[in-house]
């Protein structure tokens, strides 16, 4: 019987992998890059995707497998990755997932996942197909997830609809949509009536301070072993999944863990974070919306 | 069954066809108006309605036109139909078809053109409920008539509402209070200069007994906004009559009453198309569901008013609560007047799909909400599209035109049991790319019963080594699907 995975959920541009990156730290878990696994039912649908989508939406899913399946990240391994799912096209997408944990048992696989928190079905598709999974419920500052955001689409060329404003014209880019849409949709869809032992909230800035604390209480709360960690040896040099995958899968991870952000924009996004300010990104003055200012005040944030 | 504990969903393989291509002639294009009465389904059609787009202005830039018309619409008998269908012996009968009359010019034309609407009711002086039928007449007769049968079988003309000569069609016959209300849907005094969605007169008019026909306003025409075009539909949520409206300036108003002696006293709910504007023109399908009022948004003339140069824009679908505030269920995220809205579905507008114009029907069937769409992509063979833009034909191509055809080339049917949770039944037309949208959803005790419209027929435009021709359709004109489990199928 494989362990139940362990989910690190979040809104978009919250620093998912990067905290299942740190996770990785831990001998008994496994951290995988972005799967997307939950966007359909069955392998055949998630192909479909990314021959159709833009910016390789299951390449993190392609690194996975050619890393634990096929022994490296080359375009060879990620070649056969890619027909090993074609083959199980007409299967449902959890028997992907399952394959993965037992090649990565006895470590526990560790997913972050800022995609299926933006629509209720594939929340439905988590919660139903892996009921047993436990769940990190990651928290960003709206303020510091936007300004990272904004830093990243500002000037792409394709910005998903979702995270545009609908009611200028042109649509105009504001990430705070996406924060509330997903938080709410965890909240609503997913993380309600779990347990404590299946779920628990964490705040990106707690994790940023005093990560080895913070860690070792995760760890504590999975009830895995406890690890002599230190805030300065922390990092995610370590991990397979670090960076650039091979040409044939170059992505599967944010941004945040592909580039340098410029140090600017990092100040403007953790220095003084606020509810109250007009948003940097809108050019029409608007502060938080107050749904948003209500969540985030109930996250801990001022 | 209570909205708490939904009955199974009906998924794609529940679904039969009872009835098709146009019950057997092409060119009963649209399953116009239905309902059950007396332990039938009647269906009401709509013919020759892509002949007739033809000689409309402005005509649609097709080429080849997707269907083969005779120079003269005068030579397609465009005559409506009424059918009955009775699922015990799954036979189906033409009850009722409209009579030639003579025209103002001398020359002879079919009295009614499509069933636009029909609903059962009970006015003052009907023995028991009966079947009545709004109707669209040709602009070389009068304006359009309403039909009032006793029994399935025999129609007569009732009295109408006063409204001008102008008005061509009315739809929604809504039963509310005691009595029922209409408005005009569509008109035009000029040959070719028809309207099929914007009347001329953006008032209800309500009787309690439409046998003897004392129509009354019941509304302050327009809602006192001249802005406000037509009444587009009508439902009835939590005591009170509701009324969508088309606003091709500032986007769709809906304004609701708890009735009383008409004119009644009304209170706007929502306006500026939920704050999308024009993209959000007019309230189409309404349909309340544990609660609220789901309400379908979109742009006439199937998401692109090209009249208005409005879109093309995808439908998007709200809720509405009876405190007046509203959810965004599939539509695309924006600061409102109300807040920031987001899809609560998940869903951008249209499903996700451009070509999703209208969520055209929705219906309740066993604590699930169906909604039907209308799609345009069976016609992109037919567009123009050397004059679209560069990334759009980029996107085409990595699709492939056949694949996305094949695959999304027609109307859309989702359910949910909660709102939230969508799930598409079909994204294909049940797998027929001529089925162009749902047009009816009728809820009954033998299952859900699905009329769509479906212009491809009699003869299609093919197009073989890159030449074009026509040929026969079989599986161009309307179609009825009847939805029920197939286990008491086989029973």
């Amino acid at each position: 019987m494989r362990a139940a995975p362990l989910f690190v959920l979040s809104a978009p541009y919250s620093g998912a992998e990067r905290v299942a990156a740190l996770l990785d730290v831990h001998p008994q878990l496994c951290a995988l890059p972005s799967l997307k696994l939950f966007m359909a039912d069955r392998v055949g649908e998630l192909l479909d995707i990314q021959q159709l989508g833009q910016g390789g939406v299951i390449d993190g899913l392609l690194r996975a497998l050619a890393q634990l399946k096929f022994g490296a990240q080359s375009d060879g391994a990620v070649i056969a990755a890619r027909e090993w799912l074609q083959q199980r096209a007409a299967e449902p997408v959890v028997t992907v997932l399952d394959t993965l944990a037992e090649l990565a048992a006895p470590r526990r696989l560790v997913i972050p996942d800022a995609e299926s928190p933006l629509r209720p079905n594939d929340l439905r598709r988590l919660r139903e197909q892996v009921p047993d999974a436990q769940c990190i419920h990651l928290v960003r500052h709206p303020w510091s997830q936007g300004v990272i955001a904004a830093d990243r689409l500002g000037d792409r060329l394709f910005v998903p609809a979702d995270f545009k404003d609908h009611a200028m014209r042109p649509p105009l880019l504001d990430p705070q949509i996406v924060w509330l849409r997903a938080h709410r949709n965890l909240l609503d869809h997913l993380l309600a009536g779990l347990p404590a032992a299946r779920a628990r909230q964490l705040r990106w800035e707690e994790l940023a301070v005093e990560p080895a604390a913070t860690l070792a209480a995760i760890f504590e709360w999975l009830g895995e072993d406890r690890l002599p960690l230190s805030d300065a040896a922390l990092g995610d040099a370590g991990w397979c999944f670090a960076g650039y995958g091979p040409a044939e899968a170059p992505y599967g991870l944010d941004h945040e863990m592909l580039e340098e952000i410029p140090e600017r924009t990092l100040d403007d996004a953790f220095a003084a974070p606020s509810l109250d300010r007009p948003l940097p990104w809108r050019p029409d003055g608007l502060k938080f919306a107050a749904p948003v200012r209500a969540l985030a005040g109930q996250f801990g944030y001022g | 069954m209570n909205a708490t504990a939904p009955g199974r969903p009906l998924t794609q393989v529940d679904f039969e066809l009872t009835s098709q291509s146009g019950f057997g002639d092409g060119w009963n294009q649209y399953a116009h108006s239905m309902a059950w009465f007396r332990g039938r389904l009647y269906v009401g059609t709509a013919r020759g309605n892509l002949a007739a787009l033809r000689i409309n202005k402005p005509v649609p830039d097709l080429r080849p036109w997707p269907i083969e018309c005779p120079d003269k619409l005068d030579d397609i008998d465009r005559r409506a139909q009424i059918w009955e269908y009775t699922p015990e012996t799954d036979s189906w009968v033409c009850v009722y078809r409209a009579p030639m009359m003579q025209a103002r010019d001398g020359g002879r034309v079919p009295h009614f053109l499509s069933y636009r609407g029909m609903s059962v009711f009970r006015g003052e002086s009907d023995a028991a409920p009966c079947l009545y039928v709004s109707t669209w007449s040709p602009l070389r007769l009068g304006p359009a008539e309403l039909l009032r049968s006793e029994d399935g079988r025999n129609f007569e003309i009732v009295p109408r509402p006063g409204w001008s000569p102008a008005v061509r069609s009315f739809r929604s016959l809504c039963a509310f209070g005691g009595r029922v209300h209409t408005s005009p849907i569509s008109s035009g005094v000029v040959a070719g200069q028809i309207s099929d969605s914007l009347g001329s007169d953006p008032t209800i008019y309500t009787t309690a007994d439409p046998r003897t026909g004392h129509w009354v306003k019941a509304n302050e025409t327009g809602f006192g906004n001249a802005e406000n075009l037509t009444v587009f539909e009508m439902e009835t949520f939590a005591g009170h009559l509701y009324a969508g409206l088309v606003n091709a300036r500032s986007g769709s108003e809906i304004w609701k009453t708890r009735g009383g002696e008409p004119p009644y006293a009304w209170t706007k709910v929502l306006a500026d198309g939920a704050g999308r504007g024009p993209l959000n023109e007019a309230a189409g399908a309404m349909c309340e569901f544990r609660g609220a009022l789901y309400v379908g948004f979109g742009i006439l003339n199937g998401g692109y008013h090209r009249a208005m140069r409005i879109g093309p824009a995808a439908a998007e679908l709200v809720r509405i609560w009876p405190d007046d505030s509203w959810d965004l269920i599939m539509g695309d995220a924006r600061m409102t007047g109300q807040g920031l809205k987001y899809p609560l579905s998940g869903y951008g507008s249209g499903f996700d799909s451009l070509f999703n114009g209208y969520v055209w029907r929705m219906c309740v069937h066993e604590g699930h909400l169906y909604a039907g769409t209308f799609n345009w992509a069976n016609l992109i063979p037919y567009l123009p599209m050397h004059t679209w833009p560069d990334d759009v034909h980029a996107l085409l191509r990595r699709w492939g035109r056949e694949e996305l055809l094949r695959r999304y080339g027609a109307f859309e049917l989702w359910r949910t049991a909660d709102g939230v949770h969508w799930d598409p039944i079909t994204r294909s037309g049940f797998d027929n790319p001529y089925n162009w949208g749902v047009r009816n959803l009728v809820s009954t005790a033998h299952g859900l019963f699905v009329g769509t419209v479906n212009p491809f027929g009699p003869r299609i435009a093919v197009e073989r080594s890159g030449d074009w021709h026509y040929a026969d359709n079989p599986r161009g004109g309307c179609e009825v699907w009847l939805g029920r489990p197939q286990t008491e199928r086989a029973a």
